[in-house]
C-alpha cells in the first residue's frame, strides 16, 4: 500500500479544519507574518508606500476632486479600523500556530478566515516587493525558475490560499444567500 | 408650535446612489475573488463567477450599490479581504 499524502487543509466532522504545516513551515510563516504585522502597525494614514497603498487602497474612485476629499476623510476615519482588523487576523493565526500539535493546526471557521485574509495580505505584499504590477509581470513571476525566497513564498502562499478557499467554499450555499 | 427642521443636504446625500467597483489586479486568485464576492454579498456561485470574470476580462465590475454609507462599508470589507475596490457615484 502506497503512502497517501493528506491534503494541507481538511474539514473535520466537528466543523473545525486541520491545516497541516510542518514546524519549520510554521516558523518561517510566523516570522514573515510578524514582519507583515509590523508593517501594518505603522501603516497609519500618511505613511504611504507602494506596499502600504496596496494593503490600504483608496476607497473612492478619483474621478473628481470632491472624491479625493471624500477619500482623505474616509482614510482618516477607517484606516485605523482596517489596521486593527488586519492585526487581529494575524494574532488569531499566530495563536493557532502556537497551539499546533505535531503538524496539525486546528482552526475554527473564524480562525481559518483569518488565515485566508492573512495569507492574501502576505501574497499581495510579496507581489508588490517582487514588482508584480500587471498580468505580464504576474505571468513572469509564475514562470520564474531561479527564484528568490520571497518568490518561493509568493508561490507557496498562492498554493495554500487555493486550498483554504476551496475548503471554505464548502460552507457557502452555491445558490447564494448567507451560510 | 414649531415644525421640525429638515436637513435637506443630509437627506439628499442619503438618497444619492453609489456603486461599488472591484478592479482587476494581477495578484488575487480568480477562485479567491469569487469566494469573497459570495461570502460578502451572498451571491450564487454562478453570479460571483460572472462578476469575477468581468473583473478579469473587462478590468472592473460593479458588485454592489446603495447609499454612500452602505457602499463605504462594502468597500471596507472588500479591502479587509485584499480586493482592490472603490466606490463612486452612479451615473
Amino acid at each position: 500500500m502506497g503512502l497517501r499524502r493528506k491534503p494541507p487543509v481538511e474539514r473535520q466532522d466537528d466543523n473545525t479544519w486541520v491545516v497541516r504545516l510542518e514546524a519549520d513551515e510554521r516558523e518561517v510563516l510566523s516570522t514573515v507574518i510578524g514582519q507583515l504585522d509590523e508593517l501594518i502597525e505603522h501603516a497609519h494614514s500618511g505613511a504611504e508606500s507602494t506596499i502600504v497603498n496596496r494593503l490600504f487602497p483608496p476607497a473612492f474612485t478619483h474621478h473628481e476632486a470632491e472624491h479625493e476629499e471624500l477619500d482623505a476623510e474616509y482614510q482618516r476615519l477607517m484606516r485605523e479600523e482596517l489596521i486593527t482588523s488586519r492585526r487581529t487576523a494575524i494574532t488569531a493565526v499566530v495563536a493557532a500556530f502556537e497551539a499546533a500539535e505535531g503538524n496539525s493546526v486546528v482552526m475554527n471557521q473564524a480562525d481559518l478566515t483569518s488565515f485566508l485574509q492573512t495569507l492574501n495580505a502576505l501574497r499581495v505584499t510579496l507581489a508588490s516587493a517582487l514588482g508584480v504590477i500587471d498580468d505580464e509581470s504576474a505571468a513572469d513571476a509564475d514562470e520564474q525558475s531561479d527564484a528568490s525566497p520571497e518568490h518561493h513564498l509568493y508561490m507557496w502562499s498562492g498554493w495554500m490560499l487555493e486550498w483554504v478557499v476551496n475548503s471554505l467554499s464548502e460552507t457557502l450555499p452555491p445558490e447564494g444567500g448567507t451560510s | 408650535m414649531t415644525s421640525p427642521e429638515v436637513d435637506v443636504a443630509a437627506n439628499t446625500e442619503h438618497e444619492r446612489e453609489w456603486i461599488v467597483i472591484v478592479w482587476n489586479d494581477p495578484v488575487n486568485l480568480m477562485s479567491y475573488v469569487t469566494f469573497v464576492l459570495q461570502k460578502l454579498f451572498g451571491y450564487s456561485t454562478e453570479k460571483a463567477t460572472e462578476l469575477m470574470l468581468a473583473v478579469h476580462h473587462e478590468g472592473r465590475a460593479n458588485v454592489a450599490s446603495g447609499n454612500r454609507e452602505q457602499c463605504e462599508m462594502h468597500v471596507f470589507r472588500l479591502h479587509e479581504h485584499g480586493l482592490w475596490a472603490t466606490l463612486e457615484e452612479a451615473t
